[in-house]
């Protein structure tokens, strides 16, 4: 896995700093929450209720 | 310091997150790549599997009801870190298991990957074999056991050619093979218009008595199924710039084609005593329906083994022993055991190593457990990049000596959930499994696990989390009452650098 890893390589540095430096960094948005909630748990809710 | 242009090049050749500017596939893109890589030969051995239990419409109602919750965990689970930050699933599992236990998921996504990606090497060597012998480019005896060898090796170097471009290579493959989607559904359709009254009226062979047990089976090989993706999830959505780029390709491109193209070997089950669509097309529609039906097979297979090796080379450049290697060398390293699987014993891994992988399986529900409790209620949805990456005993993700035993005991916890409630390979089940499913409650109970065992890594100033961060408000407040008593090197740490 490795030993102790004082500093990171140069170009891994440079990701993460700039990574970082955006602050936006989000994970899903309201549609995507919407289109979540939609297809995982409405859609498969009413397939179950109509199939049984 | 900047990122070079030809480290930029590669980007997607590592296991480093990638940067904005490196994240280019639309959801067009990203949901043509997800769709080639979800079809191949193991939806009709899920629809052969549903079939058994259940008939046609209601088969199909609680498969496709499970893909759908299964394809939600797995996306709420390693979703929010690869495209937050550009890092495939194995990487985004450092905050729960640490900087060294990553090791665990890491293996598992090597082996599930790679053992499956053996299995449809060796479908696709069969199916193109049957494929040239139908065209008449071979005879049909002549060659004997030589053809499956020599064709895995061919299509090991055709993948291996093709994914020297990294993940291009495996957006080319998909744009080529693409068609083959709407071939299946074109099969999907064949059956249903021909058939519709036998299907209807077909009895499924292996029904238990009791019709609910039958009915959550389907439902949970429909979740199982899509918490396989898993290890191939991250190293596609990272591609994608953010979000709202993901969500529907994920949901309809990679979740949708399983039921859909599973239908075809549920049909095919019950009515033909089939699931193999080579065998039934031809009943149905004669030499020509059998040769298209055998192209459909080999170009699935071929797509999304193709993607398979991509997401596990991707996953394997974690090691750091691997980091400096050539992308041709570690694309050699993946690609080696499924070309000699598929060359030396085909026949011994086709019959042997399906249990193994069933017991894989049941690893990824209590895994989605323990992310998504991870990042949604201990974490808030903080997560920091750079600890990630970092080593050392004040490191926030380095827990004890890298590894972090509370994720370790919750996936335990998780995998006896599910085996106590169904045995993955002979379907012996207990009497909650009926109203519970396995995988559900398998990753609720790594979930709860998880959770109460990190309060004791928490007490222990441990992990990088902010005491109390489950509280409601803790963050929205920037309480963090006892922040006093936090190591003093990981407060700042955490204070620079929690994105």
């Amino acid at each position: 896995v490795g030993d102790e890893q004082p500093a990171l390589p140069p170009e891994l540095e440079a990701r993460i700093a700039a990574l970082e430096s955006t602050a936006s960094s989000t994970d899903f948005e309201a549609w995507g929450w919407f289109w979540m909630v939609l297809f995982g748990i409405v859609l498969p809710g009413a397939l179950i209720a109509l199939g049984w | 310091v900047s990122v070079s242009e030809p480290a930029a090049a590669s980007a997607d050749e590592s296991a480093w997150p990638l940067l904005p500017s490196e994240r280019t596939w639309g959801a067009a893109r990203l949901t043509l790549t997800l769709a080639t890589t979800a079809a191949a030969t193991w939806c009709y051995l899920i629809g052969e599997s549903v079939g058994s239990y259940l008939g046609f419409v209601r088969g199909s109602m609680a498969l496709t009801a499970g893909c759908f919750i299964g394809m939600l965990l797995v996306l709420l689970a390693a979703g929010p870190a690869c495209v937050r930050f550009g890092i495939d699933s194995v990487a985004a599992t450092k905050p729960q298991f640490g900087t060294r236990g990553w090791v665990v998921p890491a293996v598992l996504q090597a082996v599930s990957i790679i053992g499956w990606n053996s299995l449809l090497i060796i479908f696709f060597a069969k199916s193109a074999v049957q494929l040239a012998v139908a065209l008449g480019l071979l005879a049909p005896a002549a060659g004997g056991g030589a053809r499956v060898p020599l064709l895995t090796l061919f299509a090991c170097a055709v993948i291996f050619t093709a994914l020297r471009r990294g993940a291009t290579g495996v957006s080319l493959v998909s744009n080529i093979l693409f068609a083959h989607v709407f071939v299946g559904l074109w099969m999907l359709y064949l059956i249903v218009s021909h058939r519709w009254p036998e299907l209807v009226a077909a009895r499924p062979a292996l029904a238990a008595p009791q019709p609910l047990w039958n009915y959550t089976t389907g439902v949970e090989l429909g979740i199982g199924t899509t918490l396989s993706w898993w290890p191939y999830i991250g190293a596609m959505i990272r591609m994608a710039p953010n979000g709202r780029t993901v969500v529907l390709p994920v949901m309809l491109g990679m979740c949708l084609p399983v039921p859909l193209l599973s239908l075809i070997g549920l049909a095919g089950v019950l009515v033909l005593k089939t699931s193999d669509p080579s065998q039934w097309l031809r009943t149905v529609g004669g030499p020509t329906y059998a040769v298209v039906s055998l192209a459909f097979v080999t170009a699935a297979n071929f797509g999304t083994t193709t993607a398979g090796i991509y997401a596990s080379a991707v996953g394997l450049r974690n090691f750091q022993a691997l980091q400096r290697r050539s992308w041709t060398t570690l694309l050699l390293f993946t690609i080696m055991p499924v070309a000699c699987v598929g060359i030396f014993i085909p026949e011994l891994f086709f019959a042997k190593f399906g249990n193994f992988l069933a017991l894989i399986g049941v690893a990824f529900a209590p895994l989605c457990g323990i992310q998504i409790m991870d990042y949604f209620v201990l974490r808030r949805r903080r997560l920091d990049v750079r600890a990630m990456y970092t080593q050392g005993p004040a490191q926030p993700y380095s827990f004890w000596g890298g590894v972090n035993p509370a994720a370790l005991a919750a996936l335990a916890a998780g995998c006896a959930t599910y085996v106590l409630l169904l045995n993955p390979i002979s379907y012996r089940s207990s009497s909650w499994y009926p109203h519970l499913t396995a995988s559900l409650p398998a990753a609720a109970s790594a979930a709860l696990v998880y959770f109460l065992a990190s309060s004791l890594v928490m007490r222990a100033g441990r992990g990088g989390y902010r005491r109390g961060a489950y509280r409601r408000g803790a963050y929205r407040h920037g309480a963090d009452r006892r922040g006093a008593n936090r190591n003093p090197q990981q407060a700042a740490h955490e204070r620079q650098n929690a994105t």
